[in-house]
């Protein structure tokens, strides 16, 4: 197994979790027009959710997914319901979002540090042999992680492009007043697109820690710089512009990872001026309008 | 006054002078020009390292850190060499990071630079000695002046406040141009100024140049009082609170932001010395942390504009008889 193999596929891994993570927010940014700076902490608070159904409660990891997936889906329609809506409405200029995401990230992530401490914590780990696949080694954890990636996202597909709610959402996100005024309830939709892009971001949260064994309180807000890395080369707001971001940042940070393992970060960075300076609105900068007008 | 109260009255001082130059930085940038800068804490601690680095004296193997650019400059040189360098890398930051059209689309943009440039700092042990950071940084005019240690703080509270005094009169007259007016109007709708012929790119890349000057030189009065700096010392939370400092006293009004950074800087953080410590080591700041951003949730529901909001400017009034 070359060492480029290798990191081939674990930059699969990177990227199957990143794409969920950056279909999320990404989502969020659609529906609201706002940036969660708070996506990350939700993140971790979905990682220490499964943290205590694996070890504490001793149920299986998947368990645990399945409850971390489901407090990061309510954490995520409770701020966006409490704190952004509010401020929404309000009409609340951009930059007082901002201000606002980070006051919530800056909450959650020192409640979060305030009941965890600055210890690492890890799931309880799986023995399992590692099966070569495709000229590489990944764990059947990190397969399932894959795979699950993958249903995840073709669900996701399928619930924008084939259902009347996922019209609603895609219609919400173009013109939130147009739509309102064809007689959607932009509201729920918005709480929907919230819970879903919140399922997204626990199983995240929860697939990250399993892949990298230990976490602390700050484990999804550093991850949080990768997602948005993903999420502008992609346009912000665009779904599957965030998948293709997610597979080369994924790709790119592992196969730098081959020369030094601080590089990964910086490779992230370095795609995400590169975006900025050619292309400052991302890869698919007018394809939803081009995804709306495509669909009878 | 004992010695230990007179100290403290110095650190108090000479933290609040660099706090409110730095918010003074930062509400031309945000208060004034609508520019986010959420990068702003890593232009202060590149002015802290060029401070640093010029008045340690070269690295060598000898010391117990290593840096580059090593070099022993006089007073006010290495001051001078911040300010140069905050402008410069807010130069190149601006460069990518404010080609986004929306504001926001930039604070992430900058977070995210800043995030990075902690993480590489701290990797590359080689350039300003990784996590550890640099310490025993040495006081300007510590060696010909001969004063103890509260006669020197003394001293360098005036410093300061030269310093302080200095750049207000440049953000005052900043603010106060036609310039500043055009500043104003570029926050205020964009799309209008645009339209007039204005390059708002340019005009956001000036005003960010100018921000992350001063806060190169604010970075730098820090470092040669407390003597070290570290990555630990330059998070993204602590642009957070000069943000909550800045809307808390009012954003776009100077006089606002002194009290702003005298409040939340000054009194918020130290009232917690005060209270009786409770839990474990570190627990206060992190309650602290989170009350912050209560604080400015608050701040930014119930009072947007701050304690001392920005005054209302209005043209010349019309003649009279002519009123609509």
């Amino acid at each position: 197994v070359s060492q480029v193999t290798l990191a081939l596929g674990f930059g699969l891994v990177t990227s199957a979790i990143l794409a969920l993570g950056a279909v999320g927010f990404t989502l969020q940014f659609g529906v609201s027009n706002i940036f969660n700076l708070a996506f990350g902490n939700v993140m971790t608070v979905a990682a220490f959710v499964a943290y205590l159904v694996n070890v504490r409660a001793g149920a299986s990891i998947w368990w645990a997914l399945g409850a971390g997936a489901l407090a990061a889906a309510l954490l995520s329609v409770a701020i966006s319901r409490m704190i952004y809506s509010p401020f929404l409405r309000r009409g609340a200029e951009l930059f007082t979002m901002v201000m606002v995401s980070l006051a919530v990230s800056i909450i959650l992530q020192n409640g979060i540090q305030g009941l965890s401490g600055t210890s690492f914590y890890a799931y309880t780990p799986v023995h399992e042999a590692s099966l070569r696949v495709a000229g590489t080694v990944l764990t059947p954890q990190q397969l399932a992680i894959v795979g699950l990636a993958a249903v995840s996202l073709l669900a996701f597909h399928g619930l924008l492009r084939y259902t009347r709610l996922g019209k609603a959402m895609r219609a919400t996100a173009a013109d939130p007043e147009l739509a309102r005024g064809c007689g959607i309830a932009t509201d729920r939709v918005m709480d929907v697109a919230w819970l879903v892009s919140g399922v997204l971001c626990g199983m995240a949260g929860v697939v990250l820690v399993m892949n990298t064994a230990a976490f602390d309180f700050n484990t999804g807000n550093e991850f949080l710089l990768l997602v948005v890395a993903a999420a502008v080369f992609g346009s912000v707001g665009q779904p599957y512009g965030a998948m293709v971001g997610a597979l080369v940042i994924g790709m790119g940070s592992e196969l730098a990872g081959i020369v030094s393992p601080a590089l990964k970060d910086v490779v992230a960075f370095a795609i995400l001026v590169l975006t900025l300076i050619v292309r400052p609105s991302g890869l698919r900068a007018s394809a939803l309008a081009r995804l709306v007008r495509a669909t009878p | 006054v004992s010695t230990a109260y007179q100290y403290y009255a110095i650190t108090l001082l000479v933290y609040f002078g660099v706090n409110v130059m730095a918010c003074w930085a930062l509400n031309l940038q945000y208060g004034v020009a609508g520019v986010l800068n959420f990068a702003f804490i890593m232009f202060q601690s590149i002015g802290a390292y060029t401070t640093a680095v010029l008045t340690l004296g070269p690295s060598s193997h000898s010391t117990f850190q290593t840096y580059v650019l090593g070099a022993s400059l006089p007073w006010p040189v290495p001051l001078l060499a911040a300010t140069a360098v905050g402008g410069v890398l807010a130069l190149a930051v601006g460069a990518f990071a404010l080609r986004p059209g929306r504001r926001d689309y930039q604070a992430m943009v900058m977070l995210v630079v800043s995030i990075i440039a902690t993480t590489l700092v701290v990797s590359q042990k080689g350039w300003l000695n990784g996590a550890s950071g640099l310490a025993a940084i040495p006081k300007p005019f510590s060696d010909g002046l001969d004063l103890d240690l509260v006669g020197y703080g003394w001293f360098y509270v005036g410093l300061t406040a030269v310093v302080a005094l200095v750049t207000y009169a440049l953000v005052h007259r900043v603010t106060n141009s036609p310039w500043g007016r055009r500043l104003r109007a570029m926050r205020d709708n964009p799309t209008a100024l645009e339209s007039l012929g204005v390059d708002i790119r340019r005009e956001s890349l000036k005003v960010f140049v100018i921000g992350g000057a001063i806060a190169g030189l604010s970075g730098g009065v820090l470092v040669e009082f407390i003597g070290a700096w570290a990555p630990g010392s330059w998070t993204t939370a602590e642009t957070f609170v000069y943000f909550v400092a800045v809307i808390v006293g009012g954003a776009g009004n100077n006089l606002g932001v002194t009290l702003g950074a005298a409040l939340v800087l000054g009194l918020f953080q130290e009232v917690l010395r005060y209270l009786p410590s409770f839990g474990y080591a570190g627990l206060s700041e992190i309650v602290q942390f989170a009350l912050l951003g209560v604080l400015i949730l608050a701040f930014l529901w119930l009072r947007p504009t701050g304690i001392l909001p920005e005054r209302r400017r209005r043209l010349s009034p019309a003649p009279a008889g002519r009123a609509p």
